[in-house]
């Protein structure tokens, strides 16, 4: 039995003019133990898929099953074996110690108060908490108030945990101790972790399979690793010079799927990274760049990434979609 | 059992919140204040009224009614409004949807919350009631006539624990709207407060409002909390006590009920329109 399964899943917001569409048939499967990460832009239906297998928010189309029950008609069955975090929120009670906001949702969860103890100390122990459990929650720092906001989502031994951006805001080394410890619970106590991101690395180190999901759809889903495949040729990577904004005209020629574009204003370059579908077409990139009267410094040929992945089927930069969102 | 050691729990949580945001006397003796204020007030313009109105003549009885009247009022809207607060700094702190993940309905929580209110609003109204017995008296050179005494005690804590249904039924119906409300959630509250100092019989008998406010007005629980639990502390005020808490009790209990189907009502509505997780402004 998959531990998440959902099937045609929709869900329309209303709004002034015509109905928004957060999330559009959507269909999965995972299964227990597994890392499943899901990709995408802001907008891109990722947070409103985690409501509603949270029971947070019913879906207005389809059906989805936790562990075998109904989110929509089993909500209180879905929420015994289910528990979720958000990196943005770092939830608690300020007034209190970071254990007792552990102990308070333990009980919520009925779990007996030496029993919840028990675990408490050990999900802090594993966390690296346990120095700073006596803390108030506001007198945490951001990692301490994260690291506490982990373990509460462990706190009743879910057998699915929906986490999203769980390390956003976070130094290097407690994001990394957070992921070892996400996938130290896949592994060791065979938990379903759903993970929505925007950190590509992180998706790509901790996963096992990923979904790149966008308007509200999943466009593809696999391991990182064939997700990464599925690209076929080398990314091309170019040192361009001068620097420069907008290479729309890449977009425009046959076989390329994608592009970022960055600019290093210390070097006097622009470094443009193009996602495309066979050498043909990198060679018409290249082309393309130097019509334009600008020159080439470096190019060479790149394994592609999970980020080029989803660029690729994205279908435009970050910086343009950003523009387009400003807009 | 889960719900059990929920609302254990919720009540703990209602305590911190409200005790330990400071050393736990300072915050009680801080509480005190509403309800010594509600109390002090109210008594002293109905003093100022007799000393300068020719029409009325000062009454020590009619002082223990308006006394007792207004801090039994400030003791509802001390704790009525929990929920409202509870569900509020529930969105604001994040926590309101984990709450809302760990069982069957919130309400369970918010009823914890309510409990942990009503007994440190017990405490401190009865403290209020105290400080504003000996000021007053002492102010006034008045001897206001309250009988304390076990008797009278118990059935002054009779009427306090006849009236917990009643209150939770508006904490919920306050509830169910806060589950919505982004902002001004705590407007409501402040309307509902007014309309029960007015229609509660707290300072004034409702006989002197007009048909069928003043039947309608009886009819209310929190109005025959009030009588109840004044006379069980105020010799003479010609109200039949049992009655009054039955009354109490029964019209706490049916609007308990059907105040929960709303709240539960509202909370489905939310889970379908997306707001249980919303951010307060």
């Amino acid at each position: 039995m998959p531990s998440v399964e959902a099937s045609g899943l929709r869900r329309e917001f209303k709004a002034k003019d015509a109905p928004v569409v957060a999330l559009d048939g959507v269909t999965l499967k995972v299964g227990q133990g597994e890392v499943f990460g899901v990709l995408g832009p802001n907008g891109a239906g990722k947070t409103t898929m985690i409501r509603i297998l949270s029971t947070l928010l019913l879906p207005t189309g389809g059906w989805a099953k936790v562990m075998g029950h109904d989110v929509e008609h089993e909500p209180e069955k879905v929420r015994k074996v289910i528990n979720m975090a958000s990196g943005a929120e770092k939830a608690g009670y300020d007034f209190i110690s970071a254990k007792r906001n552990l102990w308070f949702f333990s009980q919520l969860y009925g779990i007996p108060s030496e029993k919840a103890e028990k675990k408490i100390a050990e999900l802090s122990e594993t966390l690296g908490l346990t120095k700073y459990l006596d803390r108030k929650f506001y007198a945490l720092s951001t990692g301490y108030r994260q690291r506490a906001t982990i373990a509460r989502a462990f706190v009743n031994d879910p057998r699915v945990v929906f986490l999203d951006e769980p390390t956003i805001g976070l130094d290097v080394m407690t994001a990394r101790s957070i992921r070892e410890f996400l996938q130290g619970e896949a592994r060791r106590n065979g938990r379903t972790i759903i993970l929505a991101s925007h950190n590509m690395a992180e998706v790509d180190a901790i996963c096992d399979r990923v979904a790149i999901i966008d308007k509200g759809r999943i466009l593809a889903e696999g391991t990182p690793e064939e997700l990464k495949r599925s690209l076929g040729v080398p990314a091309l990577v170019m040192e361009v010079s001068p620097p420069r904004e907008g290479f729309e005209t890449l977009s425009r020629i046959a076989g390329v799927k994608g592009f970022t574009s960055s600019t290093e204003e210390e070097r006097g370059l622009c470094t443009v990274q193009v996602v495309v579908e066979n050498d043909a077409a990198a060679r018409a990139a290249e082309d393309a760049i130097r019509s334009e009267g600008l020159k080439v410094v470096a190019s060479w040929r790149k394994q592609a990434t999970l980020e080029e992945v989803f660029v690729a089927l994205v279908g435009q930069g970050f910086k343009e979609r950003e523009e387009e969102g400003a807009g | 059992m889960i719900s059990v050691r929920s609302l254990m729990a919720s009540a703990w949580m209602g305590i911190q919140h409200d005790l330990a945001w400071t050393t736990p006397l300072a915050s009680l003796l801080l509480q005190v204040v509403a309800p010594f204020a509600s109390a002090m007030s109210v008594s002293i313009i109905y003093w100022f009224g007799t000393r300068f109105s020719p029409a009325l003549t000062f009454d020590a009885a009619r002082l223990a009614f308006v006394m007792v009247g207004s801090t039994l009022y400030a003791h509802v809207a001390a704790y009525a409004w929990v929920p409202t607060v509870a569900i509020a700094e529930g969105k604001n702190l994040a926590v309101f949807p984990h709450i809302y993940l760990t069982s069957r309905s919130t309400a369970v929580y918010v009823t914890g919350r309510m409990f942990s209110a009503f007994a440190i609003s017990v405490a401190t109204s009865m403290m209020a009631l105290a400080t504003a017995y000996y000021v007053l008296g002492s102010m006034l050179h008045a001897a206001i006539p309250l009988v304390v005494n076990p008797g009278s005690v118990a059935l002054l804590a009779v009427a306090l624990l006849a009236n917990l249904p009643g209150a939770l039924a508006l904490g919920y119906l306050l509830g169910a709207y806060s589950l919505y409300a982004s902002k001004f959630e705590w407007s409501l509250p402040g309307y509902v407060a007014g309309l029960l100092m007015v229609f509660s019989g707290a300072l004034f008998s409702t006989s002197i409002l007009p048909w069928p406010l003043s039947t309608a007005a009886d009819y209310l629980p929190y109005t025959q909390f009030i009588a109840a639990a004044r006379s069980a502390i105020v010799p003479g005020t010609g109200v039949d006590y049992w009655a009054s808490i039955v009354f109490s009790l029964i019209g706490g209990l049916l609007l308990m009920g059907f105040s929960l189907w709303v709240y539960l009502a509202a909370e489905r509505r939310a889970r379908r329109d997306g707001v249980l997780d919303r951010r307060l402004a």
